[in-house]
């Protein structure tokens, strides 16, 4: 099944190329020739279908299982990976170099390239920091103070992104929407690499957290008879989380209610064990990135839907749905 | 053994629990009693680690310093609050009484534990049910069962031995039945070597299943008997400010104040 749908993500686009076409030119990579294809085919296989794919894997990979560790953190299925504020900060900060031309400021050609990237990435850490820094007390991040943070910081960051749309011209809004509503469009070779380097292993971090985030949803104190060091691990995964939010923001955008419907999906299927949520949270939320991509390249081409769109689209119902099932809980 | 000295507990300088020193040895079974607000609750969190003192020592022989990890292995506590946010089975809330034993994946002796566990308190039946669907007693059982299975080391029941337990209120939301078979394990364990401390509030339940009982009142301890015969009506007076009348040998009974 999560194969089909990636293999339906690389042969489909505004330029199709043939399913067998794919495997002729992955085989004559590793030097089989099976049958000839045209080096138009090839060239959009490896220069825009394969990084893109990829990137997708990666990203919906990330915010999901940031979205999982979150949400079993809080104790709370509401719980987003935007919740304490990393993407509404990488959104003022973005919008803040698009408006003042900072890319352009960059005479170093990759250094210019990627100022955005850069300057967003750290907009995303700082307000994450910040967050972590006035929730912590004693050697002790408490978790409500963390929560109340994030909803000021968001509401600050999200007026910051406003008074700069008001502000820009009319090329900069476009460019701050397309950037607010994310878009797996600038994928290639160096990107996918870099996220690769720092995701994959802080995805291995969180992978091995389902004990923990187990333990801790009998309550902090609990999880500490268990043997649990709850401090140091609330630590450890607020940061891995925010980390892998704050890289994912910085090349894509803001790509909303990934991080939140994917776990959830996984909970409603099969039940509250962490350690099976954080692994099928990878699986799921990779493959569901790609469709939703697949599905943004394809719906009006050869022009491009942002995916925040089809995600949120897609989210917002289940969001609601969520919200429904606990308001029948609080009920009762 | 657990070796109390001078133990202080205070939130924002103001002393709940003050000077407190005493032993607790493998094999007994001590009840903390008192009125509310006495600070039973924060006794028992302080003895099994939970909370840190504002000052004084809580020490178990088998180190000073027992890191987190280390300290699960010697000691299980059950808690008053029992809510769990994730949807769990039976089995897999069982299974994390295991958890200070493995680091990654449960060892085949872990999985025979909760067998073990599983069969003793009648759950098997009830393995894959959901948490969230259980009443407030069977989940009661449930967690006792999780605490149960945190103090094997082996699969041998002689590994009991110098472990604590700790329950606070633990007969909450059981019913008669249950509550008696919750003081037969407890004294089954002693009797293999555990250490249970456990805060109660009914006395005569004390007497029955206790060998040691502990007064705290105000945040002081008021006192320390193993010697059943000296609970009298007066010292229950003292604790309570109510008056009590004894029945037989052992049992005692709050009179209505307006009745007298």
């Amino acid at each position: 099944m999560w194969i089909v749908l990636i293999v339906h993500g690389i042969i489909s686009g505004s330029f199709d190329i043939r399913i067998g076409d794919v495997f002729s030119i992955i085989g004559e990579k590793f030097g089989v020739s099976v049958s000839s294809v045209d080096d138009l085919s090839k060239s959009v296989f490896f220069h825009l279908r394969l990084p893109r794919i990829l990137l997708g894997l990666l990203i919906g990979a990330s915010l999901s299982i940031a979205g999982a560790a979150l949400q079993g953190l809080f104790r709370n299925p509401l719980a987003d990976p935007g919740l304490i504020g990393v993407s509404t900060g990488a959104s003022a900060f973005a919008a803040f170099a698009i408006v003042l031309g900072i890319p352009a400021l960059f005479t170093v050609s990759w250094l210019s390239l990627f100022a955005l990237n850069i300057f967003t990435f750290i907009g995303a850490v700082s307000v994450m920091l910040l967050a972590i820094i006035i929730a912590h007390s004693k050697g002790n991040t408490v978790l409500t103070t963390l929560l109340l943070t994030g909803i000021a910081l968001n509401a600050l960051g999200g007026s910051i992104t406003g008074l700069l749309t008001f502000l820009s011209k009319d090329e900069q809004l476009r460019d701050i929407s397309f950037w607010m509503l994310g878009s797996l469009g600038n994928a290639n070779w160096t990107n996918v690499g870099i996220l690769a380097a720092i995701n994959i292993p802080a995805m291995g971090v969180l992978l091995f957290k389902g004990k923990v985030l187990n333990a801790l949803s009998l309550g902090e104190e609990n999880a500490t008879y268990l043997g649990i060091n709850i401090r140091k691990e609330k630590l450890i995964i607020i940061l891995f989380a925010s980390l892998l939010v704050s890289t994912c923001v910085s090349f894509t955008g803001v790509i909303g209610f990934v991080g939140l419907v994917v776990p959830h999906i996984i909970r409603l299927l099969k039940g509250g064990d962490n350690s099976f949520i954080l692994l099928n949270s990878i699986l799921l939320g990779s493959g569901f990135l790609v469709v939703a991509d697949t599905i943004s390249r394809t719906i009006i081409a050869p022009q491009e839907l942002p995916i925040g769109i089809i995600t949120s689209l897609a989210g917002a119902p289940v969001f609601l749905y969520i919200i429904l099932q606990n308001k029948r809980k609080i009920g009762v | 053994m657990i070796a109390v000295n001078q133990l202080t507990y205070s939130i924002k300088k103001k002393l709940i629990l003050g000077d407190i020193s005493l032993e607790i040895k493998p094999g007994e079974h001590a009840v903390i009693l008192g009125p509310n607000g006495a600070g039973k609750s924060t006794f028992l969190r302080l003895l099994a680690g939970g909370i840190k003192p504002s000052s004084g020592h809580v020490n178990y022989t088998l180190g000073s310093a027992l890191k987190t990890h280390e300290l699960a292995q010697h000691r299980a506590f059950l808690s008053q609050h029992n809510e769990i946010s994730s949807e769990i089975t039976v089995e897999q809330l069982v299974k994390m009484g295991r958890y200070p034993y493995y680091h990654k994946n449960p060892r085949v002796e872990d999985l025979k534990i909760v067998e073990l566990v599983l069969e003793k308190f009648g759950l098997t039946p009830f393995r894959t049910r959901k948490i969230s669907g259980l009443s407030g007693g069977e989940l009661q059982r449930v967690q006792v069962a999780r605490v149960y299975a945190q103090l094997f080391s082996s699969i041998e029941i002689t590994s009991l031995k110098n472990k604590f337990l700790f329950l606070d209120e633990p007969v909450n939301n059981l019913d008669l039945k249950h509550q008696q078979e919750l003081i037969n394990l407890s004294n089954e364990l002693t009797q293999n070597g555990v250490g249970v401390i456990s805060v109660l509030h009914d006395i005569n339940m004390a007497l029955n299943a206790a060998n040691r009982l502990i007064f705290i009142k105000n945040g002081e301890l008021v006192a320390d008997i193993s010697n059943k015969q000296l609970v009298t009506c007066e010292l229950l007076e003292k604790i309570y400010e109510i008056p009590f009348l004894k029945l037989g040998e052992e049992y005692f009974f709050p009179i209505n104040n307006v009745k007298q």
